[in-house]
């Protein structure tokens, strides 16, 4: 079914005044290489950078996964 | 005399069909007239087949009438989440991104569908590549809820949960990664089978992970959804995940009965870990009881904790999906949506020890759950904590999202299974429950929930403004 009103592209977001991105925030979207959506939706990147420090937390407090290593070695066999 | 067609099973339509009491063009008519009637409010499709959905029923009126056997599902309607490659139909993912994409080729399970005599009516609503939420900032609305269209009819297979409880088709194939059939089939009263990693090709199917994908039915019986996962699993060399097992004839052992059969209730999931809400919680004791009562041994099971499956499924997903996404956060940011765009960008920032970590847990959970199950024949837990919320209430679909226990057998790859526990909640809603099963044992779970079914009446369960028949011809 065809859209009936299509929603205007989000073009851009600026952000409040301030709020700065952490250094380490930038440098990480230099290593991968996300300078443009940096530049056009600061916002959506901050939230990104929480939601992964959200998650890199929740499997820290995990502990210790035991000496179990993955991917098992199988040789001769398919995992 | 067979009445209301659009709310009759699809083995009912096989068997009328086959017997010549009922024509493949006068269903496939009247669904669409149906889809055209109710889709401007339930948004359930992306784009609609009107013209090869007729052309197809008219053949298979021939067929039939010429005596040529196709398969199970001859003539039958079926529609499928817009993730999946149909040949000529665009495959949009909800998205600008591939708002042109029009796959040439089938995908292996549009290619079994067709095999097997089936009718594919046109794509359906998902969240933007399957993830996010409910976005209202896609080039198409997402998907609304047939027993309150206030509400969230799940996601990410919405318009298949969408579709079903509003009688629009019979059948339907969606996927799953965290949960994404089974929270639309728990949000609308609706049997929704994630089956055991390996078992449904996922050729032509653009993926959100690399390994926790799944393909799988949807219908509105349980008997249905064995029908349709007949049709649609076996074994593709093309396929890597794809596991060689015998495909089995899954309608067979439904009558079977839970007698003498062990059932695991995971209870702490939402007694402890998450507390659900109460409606959700009584629902849960009340199947058990039923279960137990009619001679099912009902015993409790305690596994590792939802936060730690959580953890483990949110860093492997958000990993894996940033891998396939990448390229296009990087060129065309603007075409994402902000859910999906906030999403699919957070793998960027995990680090690869952790993924790594993540998938050494993930197979400390596998091992958990297989001895968990040797002792019990399936597993009884919740779905969803809640009943559905609002569609505009962000914080709430936020809330809710993470108040649930799917994503545990995504990590795990073992056979899920999502329907109604047979209640509405006081607001008129309904409330699920999840049957989980051994690696490929989709027959023993399918037998439990069938039993289910038939004691708790939950494939009767119709949202109120739907429930009356339509214009129907007989």
């Amino acid at each position: 079914m065809p859209p009936t009103a299509e929603p205007e592209r989000n073009t851009g977001q600026s952000l409040p005044a301030n709020i700065v991105i952490p250094d380490s925030v930038v440098s990480l979207v230099e290593l991968a290489r996300l300078d443009r959506a940096l530049a056009s939706f600061p916002a959506d990147v901050l939230v990104a950078a929480r939601i992964a420090a959200e998650m890199t937390t929740a499997i820290r407090r995990l502990g210790n996964p035991g000496r179990t290593p993955w991917p098992p070695m199988r040789p001769g066999r398919l995992p | 005399m067979i009445d209301e067609l659009h709310w009759c099973s699809a083995a009912d339509l096989a068997k009328a069909f086959a017997e010549q009491r009922l024509s493949p063009v006068d269903v496939v008519g009247h669904l669409l007239e149906r889809i055209d009637q109710l889709d401007p409010v339930l948004n359930a499709f992306v784009s609609v087949d009107h013209e090869g959905a007729l052309e197809g029923a008219k053949r298979a009126h021939l067929e039939i009438r010429s005596g040529a056997k196709r398969g199970a599902l001859q003539g039958v309607p079926v529609a499928i989440k817009d993730v999946i490659d149909v040949a000529g139909m665009r495959t949009t993912c909800h998205s600008r991104i591939l708002i042109d994409n029009t796959p040439e080729t089938d995908s292996e399970i549009a290619r079994r569908l067709r095999e097997a005599g089936a009718i594919i009516l046109g794509k359906l609503s998902t969240h933007e590549f399957a993830t996010g939420g409910p976005s209202f900032d896609l080039p198409f609305p997402p998907a609304r809820n047939p027993w309150n269209a206030d509400h969230h009819p799940g996601g990410s297979s919405s318009g298949a949960g969408a579709g079903l409880a509003a009688g629009l088709f019979p059948l339907a194939v969606g996927t799953d990664s965290g949960g994404s059939i089974r929270h639309p089939a728990s949000a609308c009263a609706v049997v929704g089978l994630k089956p055991t990693y390996g078992r449904v090709s996922l050729r032509g199917v653009f993926p959100l992970t690399y390994s926790l994908d799944h393909a799988g039915p949807m219908a509105r019986t349980v008997g249905d959804c064995a029908l349709l996962l007949s049709a649609i699993a076996g074994h593709d060399p093309e396929d890597p995940a794809s596991v060689d097992v015998p495909a089995d004839n899954f309608s067979t052992g439904l009558a079977g009965g839970i007698e003498g059969l062990r059932i695991g209730f995971v209870r702490h999931f939402h007694e402890v870990d998450k507390i659900a809400h109460p409606e959700v919680a009584g629902a849960l004791e009340s199947a058990a009881a039923l279960l137990a009562a009619n001679g099912a041994q009902v015993v409790n099971v305690t596994l590792s904790s939802l936060e730690a499956y959580s953890a483990v499924n949110s860093v492997i997903l958000r990993s894996e999906a940033w891998s396939i996404h990448s390229p296009w956060l990087r060129a065309r940011p603007a075409d994402y949506g902000e859910l999906a765009r906030q999403r699919l960008m957070s793998g960027a920032f995990v680090a690869v020890g952790d993924y790594v970590v993540a998938q050494r847990f993930r197979h400390g959970l596998i091992r958990e759950l297989e001895q968990a199950l040797c002792d019990v024949d399936v597993l009884l837990v919740a779905s969803s904590m809640d009943p559905p919320c609002r569609i505009d209430d962000i914080n709430e679909i936020s809330r809710t999202y993470r108040r649930e226990a799917r994503e545990p057998f995504n990590v795990t790859g073992h056979p899920a299974l999502a329907m109604p526990a047979g209640a509405v909640s006081s607001s008129g809603l309904p409330l699920s429950l999840q049957f989980v099963g051994r690696y490929f044992d989709e027959c023993t779970l399918l037998r439990v929930a069938a039993a289910f079914e038939r004691l708790a009446s939950t494939s009767v369960m119709r949202p109120p403004i739907y429930s009356r028949s339509a214009s129907v011809p007989r």
